[in-house]
């Protein structure tokens, strides 16, 4: 019987060809859409060409995880990598790549126990200077979920821990945490900060969740977007850790953060090239 | 627009337009705003470049999904229709059986109308109605249940068996 009815309910006949008039109207009025998708082509190159240096000049994460010492987490690690980069405040930072599981690493400690299941992302961090990384070069490294306020779930609160080795003047870093893969339907962003807490160094966007750097920062604050399998969500677990974490804070926490899933869908359900594109630094 | 986005633009609306009138009917019960927000949608959807699309179910589930934004959107916006609310589905209803179901599903929330047409006329699963509006999977069931068991009795009630 629903289907009967609503069955009936189609579009007026004459309605497309008013849209098609409207799309017309607006194009004419703007830039068209293949001088876009020229663009669009362009930043993909000019990303690719990136991502192929970041591959050329760094370790793999593989190669990274094992001069590390975790021969088990390398065996994660295989493939091509994600090697997107930013570089603000004289440091530049490559997401070599992220994996999320259980029982990937062979070093447990007590976080496993808590939160077996876990993300681990390699970094490469260097100096735009060509200096080498010393002890002096005190990065932070955060993820930070979209909708959810960079005060309350960061690396801190979700578990978080790294461990780190300069080889040949750039600094590798392995971080882990509690497992965000159950958000993979959003934006995701690694931060990479001088500072403590991220909200120093970052903002969050009150109507979309999107997180941008504060541009009046002190410090190098780059944010590195990037995309897990989206289908890999899983929104009863998200929700899980968020009233972990929210209650794990303060009472007075109540803007924590709330599950935005089907907020911003049109956002999520771009291209996540154009979200890499959207990323682009100039690699000498 | 150039001949191929045309093609994509006409493709898209023949497949998917009445989907998203539908679910525009059921969210806002207001022909024009369902039509307004239909085609805001196609509006948008060609002044960006086209989304990349890993499925035909990817693509509906996109179409779906930013149409219960706009329905949202448009609410927000809304100024009037409390007295036009009731003129929506029930145009539509041309026996007692239809009208007394129109009623009833228009007496339920937005989001709760939204949850019975995605399940029952989209044939979408619990788990893929759930993600597209934001809610749980245990409260889309729920949901289903209490909606359906409500339906049900308010129906027979009134003289009208759910099939």
């Amino acid at each position: 019987m629903y289907n009967e009815l609503f069955e009936k309910m189609t579009v007026d006949d004459g309605l497309k060809k008013k849209v098609e008039e409207r799309i017309d109207a607006k194009m004419k009025s703007k830039k068209p859409l293949i001088f876009k998708a020229a663009l669009l082509a362009a930043c993909m190159a000019l990303a690719l060409s990136a991502a192929a240096f970041a591959a050329y000049r760094y370790l793999s994460a593989e190669g990274a995880v094992r001069e590390l010492g975790d021969a088990k987490l390398a065996e994660s690690f295989k493939g091509e990598g994600m090697n997107i980069s930013a570089e603000d405040g004289g440091y530049r930072a490559t997401l070599l790549d992220v994996r999320s599981g259980s029982e990937l690493s062979g070093f447990a400690d007590s976080a496993d126990e808590l939160s077996p299941e876990r993300t681990y992302a390699v970094l490469a961090l260097e100096r735009t200077d060509g200096a080498e990384m010393t002890d002096a070069d005190d990065l932070m490294v955060s993820p930070l979920i979209s909708g959810l306020n960079p005060q309350y779930f960061n690396v801190f609160t979700l578990g978080g821990s790294s461990v780190r080795k300069t080889i040949d003047g750039v600094e590798y870093r392995i971080v882990d945490c509690d497992s965000i893969e159950c958000f993979a339907d959003r934006p995701l962003y690694m931060a990479v900060y001088e500072g403590m807490t991220p909200n120093s160094a970052y903002v969050m966007d009150g109507e979309s969740g999107l997180i941008s750097p504060k541009p009046d920062c002190e410090g190098a604050n780059m944010l590195i977007r990037f995309a897990l399998d989206p289908q890999k969500a899983d929104h009863d677990k998200a929700q899980a850790l968020i009233d972990r974490v929210n209650e794990e804070m303060s009472p007075e926490s109540t803007d924590g953060g709330s599950l935005r899933v089907a907020d911003a869908p049109e956002e999520y359900s771009e291209s996540e090239n154009e979200a890499a594109a959207s990323q682009l630094i100039v690699v000498e | 627009m150039n001949d191929e986005e045309r093609a994509y633009f006409s493709a898209a609306w023949d497949k998917y337009a009445d989907a998203v009138f539908r679910l525009g009917m059921v969210w806002l019960n207001n022909r024009a705003d369902a039509e307004d927000m239909t085609a805001d949608l196609f509006v948008k959807l060609m002044q960006r470049p086209r989304p990349a699309f890993e499925s035909d179910e990817h693509e509906k589930a996109f179409f779906i999904r930013s149409a219960i934004n706009l329905c949202k959107d448009s609410l927000r916006k809304r100024k009037r229709r409390r007295a036009e609310e009731n003129e929506g589905l029930k145009e539509y209803a041309s026996s007692a059986e239809e009208i007394g179901l129109a009623e009833e599903i228009l007496a339920l929330p937005p989001r709760y109308r939204a949850v019975i047409y995605l399940h029952y006329c989209q044939g979408y699963k619990t788990a893929e109605v759930a993600k597209m509006l934001g809610l749980r999977e245990g409260t889309v069931r729920s949901q289903l249940a209490r909606g359906r068991e409500n339906l049900r009795r308010r129906l027979e009630e009134g003289g009208v068996k759910l099939v």
